[in-house]
């Protein structure tokens, strides 16, 4: 616990913050209604509380056959700048979930395009750009397999995916996205080129519910207290 | 003392919007504030970092307790934070036992988050740079370095910088990212109060975490 008072060498070590700039996604459509709408459903994919989940997939269910939203949502994510990370993944989240096919095409170039190199110092203890960007092509592949079931076939993408990607996380989400939703010569070309670049351990992976992955070891865990009691119920229970 | 100066993030893409508006009642702040150890460490949450407008999410204060609230209310049986259980529901314990002291600055070469002999301080990063999950998920990674340091280098393909420090062994370790992971796909799975969608988030990014934070591939895939 630190005491406040007391005098410090070499000056104040207690920082000072400015707040710059308050970002939000910019409109695109020149149509208030139609920005509400997109304002509306980002808000409900990233809510909280017991019925949070309800409300987005009755949000989802209402614009799912709306491609003119479908498309406001890819626009959108055209109109931000390579970093806004955040942003860009909850538009490419939102698009998957909408299951639209019109998304498919932007989905596929978006798994397909080169990762821009790290622009970290430190992409271990510092945000990875590396990863940010992996993470939205892999939400992207989890997108295209759901549109195998409204009849996008995107194997040939998935397997120039797994011939070209230097990362294991993009070689394993397109495995999976072919294994669990292409036809039998898609996933044997897709085994043969895992095996041809020393990956064949990626189809041996093991997709698998959490209870049955290794747990926490309690005895590596010290100090182990008793549990604190008084915490409030969460909002709205 | 340092000046900086930051942009937030959209609210709605992050989280906070929704966050901000539930916790901002004094029963939440005074939970937060003594359980997750921000007490006595007042003078590091203001200048700018919300002690005087906690709930205020343009801030790091109201972000950081975004984080708390995702990380003490993401298991539906919250009140059972039992170390033989699903890490969803051990988490917020682990965090509360393990870090003596939270504080806020501006930086520290580009980290995150760092723990010093169980004070931990929490840089831009995690304010602005991490959805309100992963918040909680970096709380519980940095808690976890009281007991562990990392011990092994990325492996070939990884994200984080292949043959560079700063990976664990292997999941057995039980190390930070083990943690880490295992938080976020217990989220996956069971995580309450919250959406399909994040949920989701929680999976993509668990699964890259395991496919190149261990020198030796765990095997498993969310």
């Amino acid at each position: 616990m630190t005491d406040d008072d007391t005098p410090r060498l070499g000056g104040d070590e207690f920082d000072q913050l400015t707040i710059r700039e308050v970002r939000v996604f910019p409109d695109v459509s020149g149509d208030e209604r139609m920005y509400a709408t997109l304002r509306e459903a980002i808000d409900a994919m990233t809510a909280g509380g017991p019925k949070a989940d309800e409300i987005y997939h009755e949000t989802l269910h209402r614009r799912q056959e709306d491609e003119e939203f479908v498309v406001l949502v890819l626009k959108t994510l055209d109109a931000l700048e390579e970093s806004d990370y955040l942003e860009r993944w909850a538009l490419v989240q939102l698009a998957i979930d909408l299951e639209h096919p019109v998304a498919a095409g932007y989905l596929l170039g978006l798994v397909l395009r080169p990762v821009p190199p790290e622009q970290s110092e430190d992409p271990a203890h510092g945000i990875s750009t590396v990863t940010e960007e992996v993470i939205l092509r892999t939400t992207a592949v989890e997108g295209l397999a759901r549109l195998f079931r409204r009849g996008f076939d995107s194997s040939d993408g998935l397997l120039e995916l797994i011939a070209t990607s230097e990362y294991v996380a993009l070689r394993r989400s397109a495995w999976f996205a072919l294994s669990e939703n292409a036809g039998e010569g898609a996933v044997a070309r897709a085994r043969s080129l895992l095996d041809e670049r020393g990956d064949g351990w990626i189809t041996e992976l093991r997709r698998i519910p959490v209870q049955e992955a290794e747990q926490q070891d309690p005895r590596l865990i010290d100090p182990n207290r008793p549990p604190r009691e008084n915490i409030p119920a969460p909002y709205d229970e | 003392m340092t000046i900086c100066d930051a942009t937030v993030p959209d609210k709605s893409a992050t989280g906070d919007a929704f966050y901000g508006a539930s916790i901002c009642s004094q029963p939440f702040v005074d939970y937060f504030w003594t359980t997750y150890h921000f007490q006595g460490n007042k003078s590091y949450w203001t200048n700018g970092f919300g002690w005087e407008d906690c709930c205020n999410t343009d801030l790091p204060l109201a972000r950081a307790f975004n984080g708390c609230y995702a990380l003490t209310y993401s298991a539906s049986d919250y009140l059972n934070d039992d170390y033989a259980g699903a890490c969803l529901n051990w988490a917020r314990r682990y965090v509360r036992e393990h870090i003596d002291d939270l504080r806020a600055k501006c930086s520290n070469k580009t980290y995150v988050a760092y723990n010093s002999g169980g004070t931990v301080e929490l840089y831009k990063p995690f304010f602005f740079s991490k959805h309100v999950p992963g918040r909680a998920e970096t709380l519980l990674h940095e808690s976890r370095h009281d007991a562990l340091s990392h011990n092994a280098k990325f492996p070939p393909g990884s994200t984080f910088g292949e043959g560079k420090d700063g990976a664990d062994s292997n999941w057995a370790y039980n190390g930070a990212w083990m943690y880490g992971a295992l938080y976020l796909w217990w989220y996956y799975a069971q995580g309450a109060r919250t959406t399909s969608a994040l949920r989701e988030l929680a999976r993509q990014r668990a699964n890259v975490v395991i496919d190149g934070a261990f020198a030796e591939h765990p095997g498993y895939s969310v």
